[in-house]
């Protein structure tokens, strides 16, 4: 039996454990997949060189192994299950983009796959069919919501899949929604650091996730030594949408997403249905001073990225930039969410 | 270099970057008003549900009563799906008039 540890103590570890194991474990990972040929080129570089592929593999293991650190040292059982079930969750949708990593899924089949990654949350009711909304409160869409679920896991890691096109856009990006998301928790259910119970375990989720993705960002930020590749992006966009069940956040994680969801839209809406993006022309080429410019192909899908180029061509940098300032002005929007719902006083 | 230097190097590095933010913002404005109306337009939506379909009063009656209540969940699933379908709407509206944009331009030079 391992003693009671203070709340406080797990919330370092949670943030911690999952930092050291991506910033030992990325270095090797590198070391093998340039051993094993296993790298693509980066060609938004003058020299095109060769970055190691499928980071998102450390990713995924830095979740499972803080996952099952934490559940040894919590003590409540319901605790323990909730943080194995989003350890599941984040695994299953990791391991989908895996297999899309490996054998190049179809662009149906993955969305399709991923509605299975919200199983675990269904089967083990890790959910409440009680959405809570500014001025409303605790809605109750016993049935709606159950339809819905699938979708709240599918559709975030879609989105983070769909940004994670340039160096370090995917972690800088999320990192600032899951900001978001601690303070909102913060603020909507009013806890603070001193107990751990379900609103508490967000703060655990959110501290794993950021503690990957810090450690994730140092490698893959301009000039990226590795990238994530689809289990990396789909595993932390299924953990927002399981973070968003779990916790209850449904609200202020679609509105911290709006750029995501923005870029998915403009993807979507142009190419008219689902297209894997070597289906796709590409949007984008780089000017003779490396920058990045339109392609102005009208087959391209239209991006976000897409938008910020448009009144001329910009440094892979500064559109890491543009990506950044706008998740961050959502990510504003989204903590004034919670601090309407708050105001409403319509929490139980 | 002194502790002194040290500190303020890092100030102005750090005074550098939130400038260089501020500098991309001219090319953000249509997608920070796009989020904003996105923003405003749930907001003005979660009050309607709650002044308005949410003062719906409930029946003694358990037909009516059932019917009241899906009434309300109706239309509130509407009103969301509405939000979403403009809020779709206008980011490829939005798109497609800058790729217009950029074809003149393109044709101009």
């Amino acid at each position: 039996m391992v003693p009671s540890i203070a709340p406080i103590v797990i919330y370092i570890l949670s943030f911690i454990t999952p930092f050291i194991i991506t910033l030992v474990g990325l270095p090797l990972h590198i070391r093998l997949m340039h051993k094993r040929g296993i790298s693509g080129v980066d060609i938004h570089k003058e020299e095109k060189p060769k970055v190691a592929e499928r980071g998102g593999i450390v990713i995924l293991i830095a979740i499972i192994l803080s996952s099952v650190l934490l559940i040894i040292l919590v003590n409540d059982s319901e605790l323990r299950l909730s943080i194995g079930i989003f350890c599941i969750t984040v695994t299953i949708a990791g391991l989908i983009g895996l297999a899309d990593d490996i054998f190049n899924l179809s662009a149906l089949l993955k969305p399709f796959l991923l509605l299975f990654a919200s199983i675990p949350i269904i089967a083990s009711k890790r959910y409440k069919t009680k959405p809570i909304l500014p001025f409303i409160g605790e809605t109750r869409l016993t049935i709606a919501y159950i339809v819905l679920l699938p979708f709240i896991v599918a559709v975030p890691a879609n989105s983070v899949n769909m940004l994670d096109v340039f160096n370090g856009s995917m972690a800088t990006t999320t990192i600032i929604v899951l900001i978001a998301v601690f303070f909102s928790n913060m603020i909507v259910f009013g806890n603070g650091f001193d107990q751990l119970d379900n609103s508490g375990l967000t703060y655990v989720f959110v501290l794993i996730m950021v503690g990957t993705l810090l450690a994730f960002w140092i490698f893959n930020r301009y000039p990226a030594k590795v990238f994530g590749g689809d289990t990396g992006s789909l595993a932390i966009g299924g953990a927002l949408g399981a973070i968003a069940v779990m916790g209850r956040l449904e609200v202020v994680v679609i509105i911290a997403m709006i750029p995501f969801i923005m870029n998915a839209f403009g993807i979507i809406g142009s190419v008219k249905g689902l297209l894997e993006r070597r289906e796709m022309a590409r949007p984008t080429k780089m000017t003779k001073d490396w920058k990045i410019e339109s392609t102005r192909d009208r087959k391209a899908p239209i991006t976000l990225v897409g938008l910020v180029i448009q009144k001329g061509p910009l440094h892979e940098k500064d559109v890491v930039k543009t990506f950044n300032f706008l998740t961050i002005v959502s990510a504003i929007l989204a903590i004034v969410i919670a601090v309407l719902t708050n105001l409403s006083g319509v929490v139980s | 270099m002194s502790i002194i230097q040290s500190a303020s190097n890092f100030v102005k590095n750090i005074g550098s970057g939130i400038m260089s933010y501020f500098r991309l913002t001219p090319r953000l404005a249509k997608l920070i008003g796009l989020e904003i109306f996105v923003f405003g337009t749930f907001i003005a939506i979660c009050f309607v549900i709650s002044e308005g379909i949410m003062r719906i009063p409930d029946s003694p009656k358990p037909g009516l009563n059932f019917l009241f209540a899906s009434l309300k969940v109706g239309i509130s699933l509407l009103l969301i799906g509405l939000w979403l379908g403009v809020w779709y709407y206008l980011t490829k509206r939005l798109m497609k008039n800058d790729r217009q944009e950029n074809k003149e331009k393109e044709e101009n030079e």
